[in-house]
């Protein structure tokens, strides 16, 4: 798929599939986790 | 009065009902053609509207209700399983999630006539934890509809599907064999059609690995976040930028045109 001159490609699995992963995430959950194990 | 009309009008009914039963329980049997003979033939009095109309909503709702408590139960999972079967799994998911947040309970109101959303609604209602009654009264109505509007043209145009139907009868037992034929064309053609948009939707994917890959060496692509506003702040991949599909060329008209850019959903 294509936009001018942009290929546009969805991530297979979507976000699920990068959480599973094991990746980096960033958002208010991360933060929480942060926050726990600083704790 | 001919044959073919005699066995529709014995089991007009039942017809209609196991029609549209199977079409909302997710058979790719069409029930909109049966709808408008059915309400081509009430017109002419031969069949009774309260029953046919009566019959055609508890179809209807039987089977989107099955599907309701189907979402209740096993959540994104039967979400999940019914967009890989009926289009995309990322748009799918992320489109009836949105309308639904959106509009909640009411979207079931015209859920009948978005291709794709239909068959999603009911257990995506299930999974979105809205109440029995609240699912049974909208649900109720958008069928409703949806019954309405396949009746009314029927009504409208009773003349020229009760002469079809004659036309038909001439044929005798090639007429059946027509309509066999034509459904399974309807069937194969859709079968085709949905099997060419996943192998050309797996081809044009990227995986997390490649993804993580491209972040690693510093040749990041532009990713977009295209999921509701809350599982955004919930987590996010990072750098992922929020916006709906609607506001991607507009939004990204400003980045340079020769970076990738990569889409995700849930």
């Amino acid at each position: 798929m294509t936009r001018g001159f942009n290929r546009v490609r969805p991530l297979e699995g979507g976000f699920d599939a990068w959480v599973n992963a094991g990746h980096e995430v960033a958002g208010e959950e991360t933060l929480v986790t942060v926050r726990r194990r600083e704790r | 009065m001919n044959t073919l009309l005699h066995r529709l009008l014995r089991h007009g009914i039942s017809l209609v009902f196991a029609n549209v039963f199977l079409e909302q329980i997710g058979a790719p049997i069409p029930a909109l053609p049966t709808l408008i003979v059915a309400g081509a033939l009430a017109a002419r009095g031969r069949l009774q509207l309260l029953a046919l109309l009566g019959a055609a909503l508890l179809a209807s709702v039987l089977a989107d209700t099955v599907w309701f408590v189907v979402g209740r139960w096993k959540g994104h999972k039967v979400l999940r399983l019914l967009c890989r079967i009926s289009l995309s799994p990322d748009s799918c998911v992320r489109q009836t999630e949105s309308l639904y947040e959106r509009r909640g309970a009411l979207s079931l109101l015209f859920a009948k006539f978005i291709p794709g959303y239909s068959t999603v609604a009911p257990p995506l209602a299930g999974t979105m934890g809205t109440s029995l009654p609240s699912f049974l009264l909208w649900d109720g109505l958008g069928s409703l509809l949806w019954i309405g509007a396949g009746v009314t043209v029927g009504w409208l145009f009773r003349n020229t599907v009760v002469r079809a139907l004659d036309y038909l009868e001439t044929l005798g037992f090639w007429a059946l064999v027509l309509l066999a034929a034509g459904l399974a064309l309807v069937i194969v053609v859709k079968y085709l059609q949905r099997r060419r948009l996943l192998r050309l939707l797996e081809l044009a994917r990227i995986t997390v690995y490649e993804l993580r890959d491209l972040i690693a060496r510093g040749d990041a692509p532009t990713i977009v976040d295209v999921r509701t506003q809350s599982r955004f702040q919930l987590g996010h991949i990072p750098g992922a930028l929020r916006m709906t599909l609607e506001e991607l060329d507009e939004k990204l008209a400003d980045l340079p045109r020769e970076k990738e850019v990569v889409l995700y959903c849930t």
